[in-house]
């Protein structure tokens, strides 16, 4: 069968049909084309029609979570929106303006003054750290240009007993104070951004790139111990009322691996409470605070003595009647005793100024200095704390002959009670020391940066000697724990101000107690210093002070670290019991 | 030179219709990955929100958590609720 042809099926006009289709063909394959290979560019000249379907998305980061060494939550994150909204989108309904306000807590005039002073801004933030229910009923109002942006608040549960440690972020989340503020960096993300397209309803439906590559906070894993912390928080605060002092501060330090446990700063704040991140409460005072050690020196004194050769454990001195001339000063007893003849032991165990003065002064001033510089005197204790004071320890040379007599019982020379308590590890550690931390790590701090600041057989004699203050005829009988053999020793220094000891009217300015100690003697765990300031009662010593809370701080350190009950004590259970 | 296939009209036309219902095949399918893709960037997007409001319960939970075992709370409970105290050093024993 023939096919028929078909009427005005001419060349021409198939030619013609032929080019008109491969025309519009071709013009909307360019057009996909053009469209997905530049978007932006397209965007950019059809702002109204593509823009809305192309945008950037911000990805939030949250700021890592700060916890103790067994994990626990001290400072955590948690989202919040920020309320705001575009001053020239708002809609002139009072109602709806209202309402807005009422859910902000705020007064509808606030809002209308705040709509008119800035009527020409795109975006004004009205409401920070808004909760997600009161976010809701906001949304639920659907009031053009009324925007959410997502924030976040920090929470510290642990509140005062952590406080001036862990510092605290401003409503930007950027650290200000302690932790927060040393390890801003490692604990801060950064948000990601990509470029996403939108459908009509503004819902991403695809990623076309990464602008900015986001990070999320880390985490920060501190040595510290919330139950230590708080015990210390809770002991140092009785003993400030109980002495009506104003200010104090405790560190705990593991020697093993010379890791702060616990670090209590008083008077203390509450981080969660705005109102009262301010003034001197946000100071953490055991790293920032410099104060003269006292006869908490004196136990280095004694160590260098030793070492040095200058006297052995069976020396013997005779400190009557009590005063000492040195140049034109007259060294005196505490509360003007007399000890009459005394060996190192019972030098430590009576705290006297004339026997520490007199060995001193038998050493050459640079081995001296050389075991008070290695302990850490005058130098940063390389804890990285914001803040952190180093102290001053003088040159040998420039100490003269009274210089050295009345720095063997902790004058003219300050520290931090974080620097002491570091010192003190020295005294644990058979005379090595490291640098101190409180950062959690698996190996602790290596042995390659330990030093050691006299031998192995000083330290351990030192501390037989300090186990005597604690007890019978020893100025802190207070400082003992049960079941556990502790050796410390007392300091109550007169306090300097401005270079005086003394006011215009001739009388004191106040004084610090303060007590530093190790357990268990044998050996040692933990180094535990307490500083009191200005007690006002009538027992205002380091033993009557600052040694009972050292005695409950360090029951409860050795407890919580696990150290067994020491065997001496044994017997005395057995035969009490 | 022909090949043997290209004088063979019944093989050339056969060969039309299924490069054709390829073509259209492959379009096809395209058109059905982009709409999948999109389906499952959706999804994605409320998986990754899903994430995120799981974490933020979980932050309000470990706060809660550690607003109920704050030490200072417990101990008020304990001496004050459950009349409760610490015992004295004479009440201890050590048992070795």
């Amino acid at each position: 069968m023939r096919r028929q042809v078909v009427t005005g099926d001419t060349p021409l006009r198939r030619a013609t049909v032929l080019v008109l289709l491969a025309l519009a063909m071709g013009a909307v394959v360019w057009r996909a084309m053009v469209l997905h290979l530049f978007p932006e560019e397209v965007s950019a000249r059809l702002p109204y029609r593509v823009n809305q379907h192309l945008g950037k998305m911000s990805i939030p980061a949250r700021r890592g979570e700060i916890v103790d060494r067994n994990g626990e939550v001290l400072a955590l994150s948690t989202p919040m929106v920020t309320v705001g909204c575009n001053p020239q989108k708002f809609p002139q309904s009072r109602e709806k303006r209202a309402a807005l306000a009422a859910l902000l807590g705020q007064s509808d005039s606030w809002l209308k003054k705040k709509l008119n002073r800035y009527g020409d801004k795109q975006y004004i933030p009205l409401k920070r750290q808004v909760e997600p229910e009161v976010k809701q009923k906001i949304a639920a109002l659907q009031i053009k240009g009324v925007e959410f942006r997502r924030g976040s608040r920090r929470f510290y549960p642990e509140g005062e007993a952590m406080a001036s440690f862990v510092g605290f972020t401003n409503l930007k989340d950027v650290g200000q104070e302690g932790v927060e503020l040393a390890y801003n960096d490692w604990l801060d993300g950064s948000p990601e951004q990509v470029r996403v397209v939108r459908d009509a309803a503004g819902k991403p439906i695809e990623t076309l790139a990464l602008i900015k590559r986001g990070e999320e906070g880390r985490r920060l894993h501190l040595t510290l111990d919330r139950r230590l912390q708080f015990l210390a928080y809770r002991s140092l605060n009785k003993a400030l009322k109980e002495h009506m002092a104003s200010t104090g501060s405790v560190v705990v330090v593991d020697t093993d691996r010379s890791e702060i446990l616990a670090m209590v700063s008083l008077p203390s704040f509450n981080p969660n409470d705005l109102a009262q991140r301010k003034g001197g409460a946000v100071r953490n005072r055991a790293v920032t605070d410099l104060l003269e050690p006292g006869s908490t020196m004196k136990p280095f004194t004694v160590a260098a003595a030793l070492d040095s050769g200058v006297v052995t454990t069976e020396t013997v001195i005779d400190t009557s009647p009590g005063t000492f001339r040195v140049g034109r000063k007259v060294i005196r007893e505490y509360r003007g005793h007399d000890y009459g003849t005394m060996d190192l032991a019972k030098l430590l165990q009576k705290s006297s100024n004339v026997g520490s003065a007199k060995i001193a002064l038998m050493m050459e001033p640079r081995d001296y200095w050389r075991v008070l510089d290695q302990a850490g005197f005058g130098e940063s204790t390389g804890s990285n704390f914001p803040g952190e004071g180093a102290g001053v320890l003088r040159d040998y040379a420039r100490w003269g002959e009274m210089g050295q007599a009345i720095l063997s019982y902790g004058y003219g020379v300050n520290m931090t009670p974080l620097q002491l308590a570091r010192a003190y590890t020295a005294l644990a550690e058979d005379g090595m020391v490291r640098p101190i931390t409180f950062l959690q790590s698996p190996q602790g701090i290596g042995d390659d940066e330990a030093r050691r600041v006299f031998s192995a057989e000083t330290a351990r004699n030192v501390r037989l000697m300090m186990e005597g203050v604690t007890q019978e005829g020893g100025t802190a009988k207070r400082a003992r724990v049960k079941e556990y053999r502790v050796a410390g020793k007392t300091g109550t220094v007169n306090k300097l101000v401005g270079g005086r000891y003394k006011d215009k009217e001739g009388k004191n300015f106040g004084h610090t107690t303060l007590f530093a100690g190790l357990a268990p003697v044998e050996a040692p765990r933990i180094v535990v210093v307490v500083v009191v300031d200005d007690p006002k009662g009538k027992k205002d010593t380091g033993g009557a002070v600052a040694a009972p809370v050292f005695s409950e701080v360090m029951g409860g350190a050795l407890r919580v670290m696990g150290v067994p009950p020491e065997v001496a004590d044994r017997e005395v259970n057995q035969a009490h019991g | 030179m022909n090949f043997w296939y290209e004088s063979s009209p019944l093989f050339r036309s056969m060969m039309l219709v299924v490069l054709v219902l390829v073509v259209v095949k492959s379009a096809v399918a395209v058109i059905y990955l982009k709409h999948r893709e999109v389906q499952l960037y959706i999804t994605l997007q409320g998986l990754q929100q899903q994430y995120e409001q799981e974490l933020e319960e979980m932050g309000r939970l470990r706060l809660e958590e550690a607003a109920w075992g704050n030490l200072a709370r417990i101990e008020d409970h304990a001496r004050g609720k459950l009349q409760m105290s610490y015992p004295a050093a004479a009440q201890r024993v050590v048992i070795h």
